[in-house]
């Protein structure tokens, strides 16, 4: 794992249990960055959704698999790449989630990638060598 | 995440402390259907301890009410925190609710 001043590179591998690993790098990236207990909640939320849909519906085997996650801050701007070798999946072309339904008939699912919408100032989505690459860039609101 | 067990007369508070989310929520799952089986008939759910939440946790939290709906009884959420409050706001799920700022005031409301 390289630690620079304004970068930190973070692997995951694909088991729901590094949910938890996640959360406690989080808290060393948020020191790291400064990003403040909000963004540090939003970011961790962002990540998980994302991560929980690849380990969860990623990957057509049953090997594992890595999840790599680079954040780069410029000033107060963060850009965070995620990178998995799971099936072609671009989140972008997910159905926006309609919140206005009543609690019987409520959907479960999508919900994920509508948090990390409204919690994201923007979302790319390619896919390069057999590798989803998702850039997520948020503004980091200090406190 | 941990949960507590707590009788305030006919209500049974949970209170859950630590993360809600694709690991830790099947838990909660389990452990409140099986008292809603049980025959409680009014929840209530205390966010004090609660630091983080996800789609998985609430999806959980959908079933709760949904299954205590068609068992006749009622679900009160109580002291959430801000960043929580701000996932249940994004997600709809506010509206859902019947949310109190405390135990006390949630208690009302069932």
């Amino acid at each position: 794992m390289a630690k620079l001043e304004n970068s930190y590179k973070l692997t995951l591998r694909n088991d729901l249990k590094e949910l938890t690993t996640l959360a406690a790098k989080l808290e060393e990236i948020s020191e790291l960055f400064e990003l403040g207990a909000k963004m540090t909640f939003q970011i961790n939320l962002c990540l998980d959704e994302l991560i929980t849909n690849t380990i969860s519906y990623g990957y057509n085997d049953k090997s594992e698999h890595l999840i790599n996650i680079d954040f780069n801050l410029d000033g107060n701007k963060l850009t965070i790449k995620l990178i998995d070798d799971g099936k072609s999946f671009n989140p972008l072309e997910h159905e926006i989630v309609s919140l206005d339904t009543p609690l019987e008939e409520k959907p479960i699912g999508g919900l994920g990638i509508h948090f990390v919408r409204e919690m994201t100032d923007s979302l790319e989505y390619t896919r390069i060598d057999n590798n989803n690459i998702l850039t997520l860039r948020k503004t980091i609101e200090r406190e | 995440m941990e949960i507590i067990q707590i009788n305030k007369g006919d209500a049974l508070i949970l209170a859950i402390k630590g993360r809600l989310d694709a690991v830790t929520s099947a838990e909660l799952e389990s452990s409140a259907i099986a008292l809603i089986d049980s025959g409680n008939k009014k929840l209530i759910l205390d966010f004090s301890n609660l630091d983080y939440i996800s789609s998985a946790g609430l999806r959980v939290l959908l079933l709760i009410a949904k299954k205590m709906k068609s068992s006749g009884g009622s679900v009160a959420l109580a002291s959430m925190k801000e960043f929580i409050k701000e996932v249940f706001e994004i997600s709809g799920f506010i509206s859902i609710f019947q949310i109190a700022d405390d135990v006390d005031k949630a208690v009302t409301l069932l």
